[in-house]
């Protein structure tokens, strides 16, 4: 590995390191996508080897969409799986949708055994795509519950996880096409 | 635009821009440019108004100047021309 170590200092621009992520993620279908950014290959530094390069493009007549999350409840979890020497990373999204509107309930009809795309921007506006040429964004369940609540004063709305399987988490530092793609 | 309709797009550093509008500056336009943004492109105009380049001279490949011969024929030994041979004969 040619990958040049470097010092890790506390580094917070502006003083800034908010939890949580933006109240919009993106998605589309993962069968949608044109062409992907490129993972680092033979990085020379530290922050190479996390960076994606290029952008994310959407077929002809295809493009992202936004979805709104309430405040406070979106995550973007990583999570270290596999055996020694087989090591790797699942990330999480985990987001409440508020309300039982045909247009989620329809999301979620399409959205559970298909192939997605999202990407999830935190506080400090750093992208994380979740999918690539070969792996999809999935499915997993809602784990704070879909539904009306008990109470008047309950939270009625859809909850959902999504995960992608990766070797390594990168950034992404391209644009997220919300119009069509046209021809040319 | 190329490659996608006037529209919206979440920019690397300037966040949401609506392409629609009329009113993007020209400074935001060269800076996404400059950065690879892939839905931009540039006119021979903007060129040279940002750039000072002069317009890249378009040569596009012409009709051949003359017509290929048919292939030879089997006969080797008769001459074939493009032009027309006059014969003259004895009265």
């Amino acid at each position: 590995m040619s990958i040049e170590f470097t010092d890790i200092n506390k580094n917070l621009p502006n003083g800034e390191n908010m939890g949580g992520i933006n109240q919009k993620v993106y998605f589309g279908f993962h069968a949608d996508v044109a062409s992907w950014p490129t993972k680092p290959v033979n990085p020379l530094t530290l922050e190479a080897n996390a960076t994606l390069t290029g952008d994310l493009t959407m077929k002809t007549g295809k493009r992202m969409f936004e979805l709104y999350i309430t405040d406070d409840t979106g995550e973007f979890n990583i999570e270290t799986v596999g055996e020694v020497d087989a090591k790797s990373f699942v990330q999480h999204l985990n987001f409440f949708h508020p309300g039982l509107q045909k247009k989620i309930l329809g999301f979620m009809n399409a959205a559970k055994n298909d192939n997605l795309v999202f990407i999830v921007v935190d506080a400090e506006g750093q992208k994380y795509l979740m999918g690539d040429s070969m792996r999809p964004a999935t499915y997993q369940g809602a784990p704070d519950g879909n539904g009306t609540g008990k109470e008047t004063a309950a939270r009625k709305g859809m909850s959902a996880e999504f995960t992608y399987k990766t070797a390594n988490n990168h950034v992404y530092g391209g644009s997220i096409p919300l119009t069509e793609s046209v021809s040319g | 635009m190329i490659g996608i309709r006037r529209g919206r797009v979440i920019t690397p550093r300037h966040g949401e821009i609506d392409f629609s509008r009329d009113d993007i500056s020209i400074e935001i336009c060269q800076q996404l440019y400059e950065e690879d943004f892939p839905y931009l492109a540039i006119t021979e105009e903007g060129k040279k108004e940002l750039y000072g380049a002069e317009p890249d001279l378009v040569v596009s490949e012409s009709d051949p100047v003359f017509e290929h011969l048919p292939p030879a024929e089997e006969n080797p030994d008769e001459l074939k021309t493009s032009i027309p041979i006059k014969r003259k004969y004895k009265k």
